[in-house]
């Protein structure tokens, strides 16, 4: 697992890294939403993206981007009945979703001291679901196709770095093997030329 | 040269910052594990009276001259189940005096596992929580233990058994079961929580004759 998102961080880098391209390290912030509220109500503080851009031209790019969020929420003592029998034990639940993301993006104004973009991401999702109940482990985990609508804004710092925010809305789609799940990520990092 | 570094700390700190591991479960008390079941055609209500053995089943290999489990704490699961019978309204008697509703028959046994961990890094979420690490081995792994026990409660219908039928009616059963550790006050308090939290799941096991 290591060394598959060793590769997927170095990915947009390595498709990016020459020409007319823009690479970006963000810390990410995800608040789940759907159903995956349903199973983790908390907010995770444990997240990251990278991505590449290549300008096709001023206004149109086209790009790469992964990185994981990781939720997690203690929900304490439960009990859960099932007909005549009852159980209750502590419960940990955990979420990890990490995107493999083709992204286009329009930008409103590419030289601008602020350089805002919208675009629009396909791809997969690897999502993992567990669950820990009273020392038993509960795992469901796929990788799912995935849309990923993102809308950014960059500020100019220096000719060649911006401070860029972005807010993207990661979904991947229902399975057999999983739920939909989707979380909306609220990321600040920077972007620069390589 | 100044930039391309300080673009490395940062892309460095944002990993850094995004790669805490959630914590997950570190007590011994987090693998605890309680579950009751009851025969619902059974009137708890009707019954009056139990009985309780004055000492504990422990099930275990008999060539085992050190078992993980030993009977330090049987007075104590005999106490908490006494004492949680009756404050439902039941009535402790002398099974070889009088003929009980109720027979209380307690078990416990324990099982250990062993496993390797191979890779130990923040993408392996199969930490084994709960103790028994041995030194890290050059090839990259760790070997774990940990010994799970368990108690298991009955409650017998005297009345219903069957001697023609081989038939012995559990009308109640509960099961306690979580990670053994050394510290025995630990244990001992997990085990009267358990206990306890076994007749608070099962509020219609409670004597209430018209």
């Amino acid at each position: 697992m290591k060394k598959i998102l060793a590769f997927l961080a170095l990915l947009p880098l390595l498709t990016f890294g020459q020409g007319d391209g823009m690479n970006s390290v963000l810390y990410s912030v995800g608040i789940p939403v759907g159903e995956s509220a349903d199973f983790i109500e908390k907010t995770s503080f444990r997240g990251f993206a990278v991505t590449g851009d290549y300008f096709l031209n001023d206004e149109w790019s086209l790009g790469f981007s992964t990185g994981v969020q990781t939720f997690y929420e203690e929900l304490g003592t439960q009990s859960y009945d099932l007909n005549t029998l009852t159980v209750t034990g502590e419960e940990f639940r955990y979420i990890n979703m990490i995107p493999a993301i083709m992204t286009g993006k329009y930008h409103f104004s590419r030289y601008g001291v602020i350089t805002p973009n919208v675009g629009l991401g396909v791809g997969f999702h690897w999502v993992s679901e567990r669950r820990e109940f009273a020392g038993f482990d509960f795992l469901d985990d796929a990788f799912r196709f995935g849309l990923q609508p993102t809308a950014g804004i960059g500020l100019e710092i220096s000719p060649s770095t911006d401070l860029l925010f972005n807010t993207v809305y990661h979904h991947s789609f229902e399975s057999s093997d999983i739920r939909t799940h989707s979380f909306l990520a609220l990321q600040l990092g920077l972007r620069w030329l390589p | 040269m100044r930039t391309k570094n300080y673009l490395i700390y940062f892309s460095l700190g944002i990993l850094l910052l995004a790669s805490c591991y959630p914590k997950g479960p570190i007590y011994y008390s987090d693998s605890d594990l309680v579950a009751t079941n009851f025969d619902s055609a059974f009137e708890f209500e009707a019954a009056t009276t139990f009985s309780i053995p004055d000492s504990i089943v422990h099930i275990v290999d008999p060539d085992d001259n050190d078992p993980d489990i030993d009977r330090r704490y049987d007075q104590d699961i005999l106490n908490a189940i006494e004492m949680n019978l009756i404050a439902r309204g039941y009535v402790k008697v002398d099974i070889d005096t009088v003929v009980p509703d109720l027979a209380v028959k307690p078990a416990v046994w324990s099982t250990t596992t062993t496993g390797i961990i191979y890779d130990y890094g923040y993408w392996d979420w199969y930490y084994p929580p709960y103790g028994g690490y041995y030194p890290y081995y050059p090839w990259g792994g760790y070997v774990y233990d940990y010994t799970f026990g368990t108690l298991l409660i009955d409650l017998v219908d005297i009345k219903g058994i069957s001697i023609s039928e081989e038939l012995v009616p559990i009308v109640w059963t509960g099961a306690l079961n979580g990670a053994l550790s050394d510290n025995r006050e630990d244990v001992r308090k997990r085990i009267r929580n358990g206990i306890d939290q076994c007749f608070e799941q099962s509020p219609y096991l409670i004597s209430n004759p018209e």
